[in-house]
């Protein structure tokens, strides 16, 4: 009998935790699904193979939840989901060792590709190596912020504007970065197919 | 002429709408998903299970619809101060 793979998952809003919790048991994980990072750190025992968490827990956060799992775990591939979807949090999210991050209405398949890629990461590790997995140390912020705007780019098939909105800023910042960094310029959103103006949404 | 702290406004309100419409829509998707899962793997959902997944589905549905009345009557509040 094949064991399934455990993921555990941390997110205060029971119909997100319970719409997780089901898609991903739908796609054969094993899942535990908490409400809070005392609960979710209740389960570190346990053979957890990635965690899944929300960036805010009502008055929790999910980086401090990252910082305290990674001080026993630290193998453990983590990858963050916020609403927000801002630059800013995204990278020091990865400095300390997030694995990924994703920017709610997540794309299901998208999520569940990323849950492969870290999983087969952490397991080409081997069971109890101790390195962490993730963004190695000493990264730069400028490399982190290109990776993520590298993932953003990858995830929306080149197209600008869409990029833009999911990293949080404008299209005229995106662009500036990708001639910064002499990338290449890909495609913008025909303007008819725009529904909203890109707008920075602003880290609370 | 929208001053800078009308668009600091602005940012603000738009940040919290976007955040209060993604978590809802983050739901839809997700159990749009599970019920494909579903169908592609000939391994339906059980009854009640499905029940809870419209309903729930549903409810996100009217949540998001309470945060866009909102943001409209706020906008209506606005214009009836500055008339």
């Amino acid at each position: 009998m094949t064991t399934q793979t455990m993921i555990l998952v941390v997110e205060d809003q029971p119909s997100e935790r319970e719409a997780l919790a089901r898609m991903l048991r739908m796609a054969q994980y094993d899942v535990i699904a908490t409400s809070s990072p005392d609960e979710a750190l209740s389960h570190q025992e346990k053979p957890v193979e990635l965690v899944i968490s929300d960036l805010r827990l009502g008055d929790a956060d999910g980086i401090d939840l990252l910082r305290r799992w990674k001080e026993r775990r630290p193998e453990t591939p983590f990858i963050l989901v916020t609403a927000y979807g801002d630059v800013p949090t995204a990278v020091e999210a990865m400095k300390l060792g997030a694995a990924d991050y994703m920017t709610k209405p997540v794309n299901p398949e998208s999520l569940l590709q990323l849950i492969r890629k870290w999983l087969e990461k952490a397991r080409a590790n081997g069971h109890g190596d101790q390195e962490s997995i993730g963004i190695p140390p000493g990264t730069s912020l400028e490399e982190l912020e290109r990776a993520a705007v590298e993932r953003a780019l990858e995830e929306h098939h080149g197209n600008r504007t869409h990029a833009a909105k999911t990293l949080g800023i404008s299209v005229r910042t995106l662009q500036r970065k990708l001639k910064a960094w002499r990338m290449p310029m890909f495609a913008v959103a025909h303007p008819s197919s725009q529904q909203q103006p890109s707008m920075y949404v602003p880290r609370n | 002429m929208v001053g800078s702290s009308d668009r600091a406004d602005l940012r603000q309100l738009a940040g919290k709408f976007a955040h209060d419409v993604r978590n809802p829509l983050h739901t839809i998707r997700l159990n749009l998903h599970a019920l494909r899962l579903a169908m592609q793997t000939g391994n339906p959902l059980p009854a009640d299970e499905l029940e809870l997944l419209f309903a729930e589905s549903e409810q996100e549905v009217d949540r998001i619809e309470q945060q866009i009345r909102a943001l409209l009557d706020s906008a209506s509040a606005t214009t009836l101060r500055e008339d």
